[in-house]
């Protein structure tokens, strides 16, 4: 794959191909059906690969409250005799959606094999990955449209590096 | 300094504000070639990305507020950065 081809499978619409919006309740569902969309619903719902953590440390004295994500940081609060550790490293989902099923807006005019962009992913694919355990969703995406439902053209890659 | 994993930004150690990074690729290493010992060349833009690794605090503050386009790359593991974030639930 080349360089520029590389680049149409990351998840910017680099290629400017039709968006395809999601409703993340009935409301707006029933109101793009009512214009025209055949709404794709589906289940929200949460992967185990996706987590983020948190560590608290707090002051003897004072009492105020440290909340410590990096592993390194967390071992310089470990040695300081001022703090305490009053809750351990903890994985959490960081995420709340508004509701447990969502729909992707098919347009009417959609072609089987058509390439769009979806905006808001419903999937829930790891789109960045720390080495210390944290993962972050995938926001948005390119795929493909089967007649049935979208294909994702993602191919996950571990990242630490971060750039802009 | 301190990176916000959540928000993608950059702060001193004071928690002052550097840059939000927000390059719209997620480009791999193969997307760079080397440029000099403190940068490397993005082949999509052709600018240099400066490693934050080599920058003291107040050096990449001064330089961003000279230059704000500048390009910022960061390795999470790199030992002058802190990663923080947020801990409240996102909502989507």
């Amino acid at each position: 794959m080349g360089l520029f081809e590389d680049l149409e499978a990351i998840n910017s619409n680099s290629k400017k191909y039709r968006v395809i919006k999601t409703a993340r309740n009935i409301e707006e569902m029933n109101e793009a059906a009512r214009n025209g969309f055949r709404p794709l619903v589906k289940k929200v719902e949460a992967s185990e690969k996706i987590r983020s953590k948190y560590s608290i440390f707090q002051h003897i004295e004072t009492g105020e409250i440290k909340n410590i994500v990096d592993a390194r940081e967390g071992l310089k609060y470990q040695r300081d005799e001022n703090y305490i550790n009053v809750i351990e490293r903890t994985f959490y989902y960081p995420y709340n959606f508004e509701s447990p099923f969502a729909a992707y807006l098919v347009p009417k005019d959609i072609e089987v094999g058509e390439l769009v962009f979806l905006e808001d992913l419903i999937e829930d694919l790891v789109g960045f990955e720390w080495n210390q355990g944290v993962t972050h969703r995938l926001i948005s995406c390119e795929a493909k449209w089967n007649g049935e439902s979208f294909e994702i053209l993602y191919n996950p890659k571990k990242r630490i590096r971060i750039r802009g | 300094m301190k990176f916000n994993l959540d928000t993608n930004e950059l702060f001193t150690d004071e928690m002052k504000l550097i840059k939000k990074l927000a390059c719209p690729y997620h480009l791999d290493e193969d997307h760079f070639e080397d440029s000099d010992s403190f940068s490397k060349k993005c082949l999509i833009c052709e600018k240099k990305v400066l490693d934050t690794e080599n920058f003291s605090d107040k050096a990449l503050e001064d330089l961003i507020k000279k230059n704000p386009e500048t390009c910022l790359s960061i390795d999470l593991n790199q030992k002058n950065v802190t990663i923080i974030a947020n801990t409240t639930k996102q909502k989507i």
